[in-house]
């Protein structure tokens, strides 16, 4: 495979790995806060990210 | 019923439930959600009069509201990362060692202290686009240079506000061209320049007109306000990751065809990465995103709920309908109200007013053959100073918030910042009305 390809699909892994790694992040605030607008908010966000991961999208 | 009316009649629901919404002093985002939910249903339920298309199932409804939801996922991604790196830069110390070097060296020389201030300032907002982020990593830091320099606490949080909102406007990351751009199927390209010079020369405007005067900098008390840089750090070690990061993003505009497509998320994360091994104080990778995440909820939970508003408003006509509002709008109108819409508008709106009145904006003014890329860059410089302004204000409570500022905020804060905003709303729109003249120059 060429080199390049190789490269942009490391990117690419990369690329769901801190989609993961802030999903994560924002999955541990929605756990660790009370307030229910907050956690409706850290929902909102996670949506695309888990789109993203599950790629559906 | 014809489809104008129809649409209209959805426009009216999107204010209403926005404005209820607001009323119950929810969050903006969950308020544009809301609206969106309101907007489908009234879509519906409204006749839609000789309009042929078929009635909308559930699963339909469900795709839309979940496809706008990753609009804008690679902006947000953006904006994470670069909040994530200039965090991660704050909590090692980065940013305290450089501030205090500044002070020491340069507290003789007012004028290149508030010069070095100013650029330190434009940093974090010019890479993530978020003036928020601005105010909350340097923000506390120049704050306390900025008070033993003598500047009352008015000027004080009215120079950081500001500063925070030009930096956002700052290339290369302006969030509001970015959006506008992508919704007209614009290249973001040719914006560096115009949206430079507008945004530092307001910026720099603001440092010297609130701060220029004041008492010498006393140096042991400037020092003992700002926290200890930890040991270990130099220029060398403060400045690798920005060199990492430069490199990076010209390396992919210079060599296009032998570097990998990176992209700014996956930069900025190399960057931090580099940053975690060089910086001498390790600090909880994270706790930091966590607070990255908490930080930016709010911008982050806008951008997805712009995304499926605009999927919304694109899906009912509501769109299509304000754009044709703004296209037939006289020019002699727009050049006199744009100044006062757009940071109204963006104080209500946030980031969504960029797609919702950006693109009909650059059709119209594209149309009359004024510069489409040198107009938007004027809007977008114009856009981020309504950020301290009701009901979101995010960029002027963040400045509250870290200055710890307990003076009036409309007398004491917003007047003390409204000279160099009418500057840079004048600079601004002269960019606009000679767009065509400066785009050949440019």
């Amino acid at each position: 495979m060429d080199l390049l390809v190789i490269l942009n699909l490391i990117v690419t892994i990369c690329y769901y790995a801190i989609a993961v790694f802030f999903a994560y992040a924002t999955i541990r605030n929605f756990i660790k806060t009370k307030d229910v607008q907050r956690a409706i908010t850290y929902g909102i966000i996670l949506i695309p990210f888990i789109l993203r991961i599950l790629r559906l999208k | 019923m014809t489809m104008m009316t129809h649409s209209l009649i959805v426009i009216a629901v999107i204010v209403i439930a926005f404005v209820i919404t607001k009323k119950y002093k929810l969050e903006t985002e969950i308020s544009m959600i809301v609206a969106s939910v309101a907007a489908i249903l009234a879509h519906i339920i409204v006749p839609m009069g000789v309009d042929p298309r078929s009635d909308l199932p559930f699963t339909e409804i469900v795709r839309h509201l979940v496809e706008g939801a990753t609009t804008y996922f690679d902006v947000c991604l953006i904006f994470l990362t670069a909040t994530f790196f200039m965090s991660l830069f704050n909590e090692s110390g980065g940013v305290a060692f450089i501030v205090r070097k500044i002070v020491r060296k340069f507290h003789a020389h007012r004028m290149i202290c508030l010069l070095l201030l100013t650029i330190i300032m434009m940093i974090p907002g010019a890479i993530t686009g978020s003036g928020a982020t601005t105010v909350l990593t340097v923000g506390g830091l120049v704050g306390a240079v900025l008070k033993a320099m003598g500047v009352n606490k008015d000027k004080r949080i009215a120079l950081i506000f500001i500063l925070g909102a030009m930096s956002a406007a700052c290339p290369p990351i302006n969030l509001w061209a970015m959006m506008a751009a992508a919704g007209a199927n614009m290249p973001y390209v040719g914006f560096t320049l115009p949206l430079l010079i507008v945004s530092v020369t307001g910026a720099l405007f603001a440092s010297y007109y609130l701060a220029g005067k004041g008492q010498k900098i006393l140096l042991d008390d400037a020092l003992a306000d700002l926290p200890e840089a930890p040991e270990g750090w130099n220029f060398t070690k403060a400045l690798t990751p920005f060199l990492v990061l430069i490199v990076l993003i010209l390396a992919g505009r210079y060599f296009p065809f032998t570097m990998p497509t990176l992209g700014l998320p996956f930069v900025f994360m190399v960057s931090a990465f580099i940053l975690y091994f060089i910086a001498p104080k390790k600090v909880n990778i994270m706790q930091t995103a966590m607070k990255t995440v908490e930080n930016l909820k709010g911008l982050v939970g806008i951008m997805v709920a712009v995304g499926i508003l605009n999927q919304t408003m694109t899906l009912t006509g509501a769109r299509g309908l304000l754009s044709l509002g703004v296209v037939k709008l006289p020019i002699v109108v727009l050049f006199s109200t744009l100044w006062l819409i757009l940071p109204i508008s963006e104080g209500v709106l946030q980031y969504a007013v960029a797609p919702l009145f950006g693109v009909p904006l650059i059709m119209l003014f594209n149309m009359l053959g004024y510069d489409p890329v040198i107009s938007l860059a004027a809007w977008s410089v114009m856009w981020p100073l309504g950020d301290c302004l009701p009901p979101t204000a995010v960029v002027g409570r963040a400045a509250v918030l870290e200055l710890d500022y307990k003076g009036d905020y409309y007398k004491g804060f917003v007047k003390s910042a409204l000279v160099p905003m009418l500057f840079i709303l004048l600079l601004s729109s002269l960019m606009m009305i000679f767009s065509k003249e400066i785009g050949a120059w440019l």
